[in-house]
């Protein structure tokens, strides 16, 4: 159990689901170790130490299970809520060490020593079933929420019912209340466990799946051969004992033979009595629904650009408009001020000019030609955009630098959009460098085959908070910058099947990488 | 004879060279005029002079517009500045009158809109 804990705390520290799913295994853990210490004893003294260490990790498992669940769900605002959780757990931990109401003493069972009620302890169990109520109705509304992607609803649908297993452990309270039941639980919780692990670290539904299936059918494995084992072993033994008078290991080694030769048919025998019943799952189903999702969330994401376009134009446009409103007003008042008529002139034009490239650009943008596909030689593109800038980069005192490893690899692509991209991201490194710097630009091949481009500069680079936006339309923080440069960039790589990210120190400089299938 | 009342001081403070252009073209037969280009030379510029009012834009290289105002108000809070911004939305105007701008003015501007404006803080 504490393995699995730790396994997914390793897999991802830094998520809080990571770190509170540990948290819950831990109590669990305390909880399991616990009743096996205090089975395996024989000492009361012993017994009585062990079973409140045993409480202080049963008392946080209902707490841990909602700091869980809210984590999982990234419930807002459940910090206040987690917090007094917590607070109520150092209560119980205070009432079972210092009060004597919540365990009283102990009884002995045929299994071993077993602890004894007090009222605190229904209080408690009131606690508990409340709390995990609770958490179920939170994992239930989540699954039934439309708006909860496919892929989430499964992973939240096996959390909710691996702990819905879990929560038959809890069944190893009859004894404390005096029912001789020998306490079960860590059956269920071996397959909660494992289901909910891979339910965290696997999001594929098949993944989980399998799992799933796997700690069923293993489960009930087990529990059949111990069955048959112990039947063939003490049926055996009768017979030997009857007609010979003595034991033999040779008992031992039949039952060993035949479990060895069931245990195949057996387990697949299992499995498809599992498969028939419960795991009618249809995959197709599934990958379809996915499928809608993803479209659905992609026309959002599409309605989201074009608002942010809208918003960005109007803003872009309204700039130059003033401009020109103002100097169309002042016309008929100083149009005999040759002074003025120069300004219009100057003005006005440059600001229609802005106007026309915003549009051009925006059009471009919004409805980007479709690339003309041809095999062509990147670093053959590369260098010509080079040449064109050359000028600007002796000028503004810029050494590029060149570290081309994939001089014959071919990929397919539209070279005058390719070289648009490289002009606007040279273009960009220039601005960044105003004092001078040096270019680096690199290909090379990835095992995967894929040709990757990088284009570093030694400039300003860009601010933390900045550098997810670079690729929104409109966001610039350029003067006189239009915004639209790195989205049209961002486009035509799309546009290539390719992908563009770009990483960046304020002050050190910024690289942009760029892969082609 | 009497003497030549001080004409008041604009600091205008807009990326776009079109729009401080037009700003001269309206208000310099009225007022003396400071204009700078982003945030960091209004705050440097603050530090030694002050003008009676202050045209500011928004969305700008270096500082945004939001931000600038903030540092404004925290260091001259008597200072009236104006927001004249191509943003025409309600929760920014909000924002810049939470902020302590004295009007919000929307790009392109009516002239005498301006000049009103202009006129109203300075009193």
């Amino acid at each position: 159990m504490i393995s699995v804990g730790i396994f997914v705390l390793f897999k991802n520290s830094a998520s809080a689901v990571n770190r509170t799913f540990f948290f819950l295994t831990l109590s669990v853990f305390v909880w399991l170790f616990g009743y096996f210490m205090l089975y395996s004893t024989n000492d009361e003294a012993t017994a009585k130490i062990i079973y409140k260490f045993l409480y202080t990790g049963v008392i946080f498992i209902p707490i841990t299970f909602f700091h869980f669940t809210n984590r999982l769900l990234s419930t807002k605002n459940s910090s206040g809520k987690i917090f007094i959780q917590y607070l109520i757990g150092i209560f119980f931990v205070f009432s079972l060490y210092e009060m004597e109401g919540f365990l009283v003493g102990l009884q002995k069972l045929y299994w071993g020593y077993q602890t004894k009620a007090g009222y605190l302890n229904n209080l408690y169990l009131a606690y508990f079933f409340s709390i995990f109520i609770y958490c179920f109705i939170l994992l239930r509304k989540t699954i039934q929420n439309p708006e909860t992607p496919p892929e989430e609803k499964n992973r939240i649908r096996y959390v909710f019912w691996s702990f819905m297993i879990a929560l038959i452990a809890s069944t190893d309270w009859l004894p404390v209340y005096g029912i001789e039941y020998y306490p079960m639980g860590f059956i269920f919780i071996t397959v909660f466990a494992s289901t909910t692990t891979y339910a965290i670290v696997k999001h594929r539904l098949f993944d989980i799946d399998i799992i799933i299936r796997r700690s069923f059918i293993y489960s009930v494995l087990i529990f059949i051969i111990t069955f048959i084992y112990l039947a063939i072993i003490l049926i055996s033994e009768q017979i030997f004992r009857s007609y010979f008078g003595y034991r033999s290991i040779l008992i031992a080694l039949t039952a060993s033979l035949f479990i060895a030769l069931v245990f195949n048919p057996l387990r697949l025998r299992i499995q498809n009595t599992l498969d028939k019943y419960f795991f009618k799952m249809d995959p197709e189903k599934i990958l379809r629904e996915n499928e809608l999702f993803k479209i659905e969330a992609q026309k959002q994401d599409r309605m989201k650009s074009v608002a942010t376009l809208a918003t960005g134009m109007a803003h872009e446009i309204k700039n130059p408009l003033t401009a020109i409103k103002t100097f169309t007003e002042q016309l008929p008042a100083r149009s005999g001020d040759p002074g003025f008529i120069n300004k219009f002139d100057q003005i006005v034009t440059a600001e229609v000019n802005k106007i026309d490239s915003i549009v051009r650009q925006l059009l471009e943008f919004s409805k980007p030609t479709p690339p003309r596909l041809e095999p062509v030689l990147i670093e053959q593109i590369l260098n010509e955009t080079l040449d064109l800038l050359s000028g600007e980069f002796v000028k503004k005192n810029i050494r590029v630098e060149k570290k081309m490893d994939a001089s014959d690899h071919k990929i397919s692509g539209d070279k005058k959009q390719l070289k648009q991209v490289f002009l606007n991201l040279f273009l960009n490194s220039l601005d960044a460098m105003p004092g001078g710097g040096t270019l680096t630009v690199s290909t090379s091949l990835n095992s995967d085959s894929c040709l990757l481009t990088t284009v570093s500069d030694t400039g300003t680079g860009i601010a933390p908070e900045d550098l997810p936006h670079i690729f929104d339309p409109f966001f610039s923080k350029k003067q006189g910058g239009t915004g639209l440069g790195l989205s049209i960039v961002h486009g035509i790589i799309e546009e290539h099947g390719g992908k563009i990210s770009a990483i960046s120190q304020p002050g050190q400089g910024t690289t942009f990488a760029l892969s082609f299938p | 004879m009497a003497l030549p009342s001080k004409r008041p001081t604009i600091l205008i403070c807009d990326d776009e060279e079109g729009v401080r252009e037009s700003f001269k073209l309206v208000l310099s037969d009225d007022y003396d005029l400071r204009l700078v280009t982003n945030g960091v030379e209004a705050l440097e510029l603050l530090k030694t002079f002050s003008p009676d009012a202050m045209l500011l834009d928004i969305k700008m290289p270096k500082l945004h517009g939001m931000e600038i105002l903030k540092t404004i108000k925290k260091r001259k809070p008597k200072l009236p500045v104006i927001i004249v911004t191509g943003y025409q939305s309600v929760e920014m105007a909000q924002e810049a009158i939470r902020n302590g701008a004295s009007d919000y003015i929307a790009k392109p501007f009516d002239s005498k809109h301006l000049l009103k404006s202009i006129a109203h803080v300075l009193k």
